[in-house]
């Protein structure tokens, strides 16, 4: 599903060069549970970003699905993320101007969908997620974890190959943060489908099929 | 863009008032301001009765005599309209008009000062006037120099109060004219048709105005279709070319021309050889373009705050597939909901200072308002405020890394 190949990522400013990420080299297989592990600021969200094509990496290669993204320009980095990719972060990211069914719409706007299917599926996508009576609410009517719930929603709505998760416990108390975590895990189980979550928690690390761990931007064994 | 967006628009610019309240008082001002510029252009060269009907009248404004060491430019005389435009064989017909001059009246032992002019009868066939009593003077009146006049409203009251002013006498120069007709009143920046009291030409010219080339005077021409102007026109041009000048005159410039092109004529052309409309407009549309441009690099420094405090927006929909073309479109037009909104207001505010110009008293009897024309003007400006404005923050928040504008602000 993704193979990195030495992938450095370099920080610059007028002054400093931040090494964020050094030769990491990787690969994860279609249908895999993965964990990134690692302490604060040792580039897990990074390596996320980059795997999710939403940073570029400063050196090597990133593959998806075989094809080599690295030379890929607007458009095609777009349509990849927008067919093959769901996200899900730390801080929900949900647009706070739009109700909780139009944020879960977000990934349909950017195809060749009509406004009823979208609509459909994006209901389908919140009843999976037990929201579908919170539609027409705005995200800051929701607590954290419908929030991220919501966030779930929206990564899925588009049946995407792989599902990155960025923390997605983070922000949650427990019990809420194990409801998400059991829809991960059903997503990966039931679904089959790929699934990248970072997480600082053993014990969800230790629910997933392996874990990659970093420590000042290496991969460590 | 549809309905959804429109909405997503309404509810970001309600949600940030201060943005929305700053950038609507810069958009409406910024409007408002060309609506009222535009308007007065409008009222000067549009087609606004009384004046003749725009697309099949053309006039001899102005010209321009020069000899070996001397140039001469101003209106031409009524000799030189009677010989050489009367006689032209494209048009319909010729009428000539004096320039408005200023003059007095005493009636009742009180002085009143007027603008006056001299026209021949076939005037009031050719415009388009509402008599409110009493009808234009005729060919006949003309032809035995009869002592008659026609007076504007303001004047009727001014002399004669409500009562009705037909057969009434006024004393101007002093002789006794007789009062045949009364018109509405004409905003003083219609050229062709402002005054506030019109003799028969055949009372008032004299014998050597007969004869002059140069003088204060304007030929206005008729012609049977619209598609007969570059006809007219040649035909001058020729007649004028082969004219044989008196004095220590070498050449005559002028021009068969629009009210517009005549201001061209006078302004761009070194010697009033040729107008130049085409110029005039794209420099009326510059000056317009620079005046918008200062509020509009000021919106667009209040949109690009104001964007990136939306970045993380902008992150999330480049993470869920928008290219960054998109997301122009997005904020482009977001950018041209909150300039028509302004566009909107901006009408009120520009037809507020219309009807204040109006009542200043800075143009005599000035009637500036807002049609469709300077609606679509304004609309036209609005678009052009709003891609100005907008296109700047647009394009730097679509390149930005979707992790990179995620990290702007979480929301």
């Amino acid at each position: 599903m993704i193979q990195m190949e030495s992938v450095e990522k370099v920080y610059r400013t007028d002054r400093i060069e931040t090494i964020a990420l050094s030769d990491i080299s990787l690969s994860i297989a279609k249908g895999e549970f993965v964990s990134i592990m690692g302490p604060s600021g040792c580039g897990k969200s990074t390596l996320l970003n980059i795997m999710g094509l939403l940073d570029r990496p400063s050196k090597g290669r990133v593959k998806l699905n075989g094809q080599d993204v690295g030379g890929s320009g607007d458009r095609a980095l777009a349509s990849a993320r927008n067919k093959s990719i769901g996200f899900i972060f730390q801080s929900f990211h949900l647009i706070p101007d739009l109700s909780v069914i139009d944020n879960v719409e977000i990934p349909l706007l950017y195809r060749s969908v009509s406004a009823s299917e979208r609509k459909r599926r994006a209901a389908a996508a919140l009843d999976r997620v037990g929201l579908s009576a919170r539609k027409q609410h705005f995200p800051s009517q929701l607590s954290g974890g419908q929030q991220q719930r919501v966030a779930v929603a929206r990564a899925l709505v588009g049946t995407p190959d792989l599902l990155l998760a960025d923390e997605p416990t983070g922000n949650l108390d427990s019990h809420t943060g194990e409801e998400v975590m059991s829809l991960l895990t059903s997503l990966s189980k039931d679904d089959g489908s790929t699934v990248v979550m970072v997480t600082h928690d053993a014990g969800m690390a230790s629910r997933t099929q392996r874990t990659i761990r970093l420590f000042d931007g290496r991969q460590v064994h | 863009m549809n309905a959804a967006s429109l909405k997503l628009t309404l509810r970001v610019l309600a949600r940030r008032k201060v943005f929305t309240a700053i950038s609507l008082f810069g958009v409406s001002f910024t409007l408002a301001t060309l609506m009222v510029v535009t308007s007065v252009f409008d009222h000067a060269f549009g087609d606004h009765a009384p004046d003749p009907d725009s697309s099949t009248t053309l006039g001899v404004y102005t010209m321009r005599l020069s000899g070996e060491h001397f140039i001469s430019s101003g209106n031409p005389g009524y000799g030189f309209l009677d010989k050489q435009v009367r006689t032209l064989s494209t048009p319909e017909r010729v009428v000539i008009i004096s320039q408005p001059a200023s003059g007095s009246i005493y009636e009742g032992g009180r002085k009143f000062d007027i603008q006056v002019r001299n026209v021949e009868p076939a005037f009031w066939d050719l415009t388009r006037f509402r008599f409110l009593e009493g009808a234009p003077f005729t060919a006949d009146d003309d032809s035995a120099a009869r002592q008659v006049a026609v007076i504007n409203e303001t004047t009727r009251r001014r002399l004669y109060g409500a009562a009705s002013a037909v057969s009434r006498e006024l004393e101007f120069e002093g002789r006794t004219f007789r009062v045949v007709g009364v018109v509405r009143d004409v905003s003083a920046i219609q050229q062709t048709t402002a005054g506030d009291v019109w003799f028969p030409m055949g009372a008032s010219l004299s014998t050597g105005d007969r004869a002059e080339l140069r003088g204060g005077y304007l030929g206005l021409v008729k012609l049977k279709s619209p598609r007969d102007k570059a006809a007219a026109q040649a035909e001058f041009a020729t007649r004028i070319k082969a004219m044989q000048l008196p004095g220590d005159y070498k050449e005559l410039q002028s021009g068969l021309d629009t009210p517009f092109e005549a201001v061209s004529r006078e302004m761009l052309s070194d010697n009033m050889g040729s107008s130049h409309p085409a110029l005039l407009l794209a420099l009326a549309f510059g000056v317009a373009v620079l005046f918008m441009l200062l509020p509009a690099v000021n919106l667009a420094n209040l949109a690009i705050s104001r964007a990136l405090e939306r970045s993380a927006e902008i992150g999330v929909r480049k993470a869920f597939g928008a290219t960054g073309r998109q997301l122009i479109q997005q904020l482009l037009f977001e950018n041209l909901v909150l300039t028509v909104l302004g566009g909107v207001i901006s009408i009120p505010i520009a037809a507020l200072t219309l009807a204040l110009v109006n009542r200043s008293g800075l143009v005599d009897y000035a009637d500036f308002g807002i049609n469709g024309r300077v609606l679509a003007w304004g609309l036209a400006a609005a678009v052009v405020f709003s891609v100005i404005s907008g296109i700047y923050p647009a394009w730097r928040l679509s390149r930005l890394e979707p992790a990179e504008a995620m990290r702007g602000r979480a929301s």
